[in-house]
């Protein structure tokens, strides 16, 4: 394994590390630093004034999963798109048309969920 | 390379204790949160594999999308639940048996690779590998990647029409 | 060549697809039983692409199929929990040991 390639990776090792450390100790300063007081009415959950009246993880509508399906689907199709793009020059003709049918296959998904009215939220 | 060993250590520790936590936790979007850290640590093990590309697509669609829709798909289904709630299907004895005969497969599969080394290494994996990926998928792998397309497509149509069926009774919020 | 070998990377592999396993065949949530199965192609995937770079013909290929493995995991996890839903309509339940109208 080239070297250059396992220590360019020690940077992001390194961020890591930063973004690891620097919420846990301002968390952590926080803490030690401002008083500690605790009172039934502030242990409520914060609703901009009105009392909580049941648990807030209440059950979600359908129309959310289909927002989140779409993007998982769209997702997946970005992943194929980027090594296309890298080696577009390289490729030629021909990977231009197996990408316009992958696409298109998608956007007749797209318009299929465009059709049964997934897309609006009313 | 004693870097690359210690590194592997880590992600190792990390990707296990995900999966013992995820199995031993009780709260379902706990087990969610713990599976998070196994999938981003298989992503650095991908990178420590020379798989630039497939780490970040790992990130991307395990860590983002699967996560997402899992916790949606939670959200979605959450009924009254009651404290203390059991987690687990079956007895104890069932339990036993499944973790006997799953602790056996173990054992059988690692019998047979903990010695396997080909000896070789694919050394220049890491050198423009997003490019590597391009040329041969889009060259040798053409009909995979189209069928890969239909298989998205079949996937979006039927999860809408399995999903969506309750709009029109559903009361609107 | 370098400490790390094949063997280490297959026998993670192995210990976390037995997880998945154990979990897929004890967990009471259906959509834990889902993510488990994720978890197992996620071990698949680590097999593939270690193959690829350890393996007796070392090349792109795992990658790719590695790829795909992820594309149609995707798919599965899309559709099944469509399943789910469709399912916790009418039984209004997601747990794993109550669907069980076949055995009555």
């Amino acid at each position: 394994m080239g070297n250059v390639y396992a220590n360019s990776y020690l940077i992001v090792f390194v961020f890591l590390c930063i973004g690891v450390l620097l919420p846990v100790g301002a968390l952590t300063l926080g803490k030690l630093l401002r008083p500690h007081v605790p009172s039934e009415a502030k242990q409520t959950t914060y609703e901009s004034g009105n009392n909580p009246f049941h648990d807030s993880r209440v059950q979600f509508q359908v129309r959310y999963y289909m927002f989140a399906l779409l993007f998982v689907i769209f997702d997946v199709e970005t992943v194929f798109l980027y090594p296309w793009a890298v080696a577009y020059n390289k490729l030629g003709l021909f990977a231009l048309i197996e990408m316009l049918i992958f696409v298109l296959m998608l956007v007749l998904g797209l318009i299929y969920a465009w059709k049964k009215k997934v897309l609006q939220w009313m | 390379m004693s870097g690359e060993y210690l590194a592997f250590l880590a992600l190792a520790l990390v990707a296990i204790t995900g999966g013992v936590l995820m199995l031993n936790l009780t709260k379902v979007v706990h087990m969610v949160i713990a599976l998070v850290f196994t999938f981003i640590s298989i992503a650095g093990l991908y990178v420590l594999l020379s798989a630039e590309f497939v780490a970040v697509v790992q990130v991307l669609i395990y860590s983002g999308a699967v996560t997402i829709m899992m916790l949606f798909g939670i959200m979605l289904t959450r009924h009254q639940e009651e404290e203390g709630e059991k987690t687990t299907t079956g007895g104890f004895w069932r339990k036993a048996l499944t973790a006997i005969a799953v602790f056996a497969f173990g054992i059988a599969v690692y019998l047979g690779v903990y010695r396997l080394d080909f000896g070789e290494e694919g050394a220049r994996l890491h050198e423009n590998n997003t490019e590597q990926i391009g040329m041969a998928l889009y060259s040798h792998y053409t009909i995979p990647f189209e069928i890969a397309s239909v298989i998205l497509l079949v996937a979006l149509v039927g999860a809408i029409i399995l999903a969506k069926k309750d709009d029109e009774g559903a009361p609107k919020s | 060549m370098s400490s790390v070998s094949l063997s280490v990377y297959l026998v993670l592999a192995l210990i976390l697809f037995c997880i998945g396993l154990y979990g897929a065949l004890t967990k009471r949530n259906t959509v834990i039983v889902l993510i488990c199965i994720e978890l197992m192609l996620n071990a698949v995937n680590i097999n593939l692409v270690a193959f690829a770079k350890y393996g007796a013909h070392p090349g792109i290929t795992g990658q790719i199929f590695a790829l795909f493995t992820i594309t149609v995991a995707a798919a599965e996890a899309a559709v099944g929990l469509a399943a789910l839903m469709a399912l916790y309509r009418n039984r209004k339940t997601v747990h794993i040991d109550e669907i069980d109208s076949l055995k009555h």
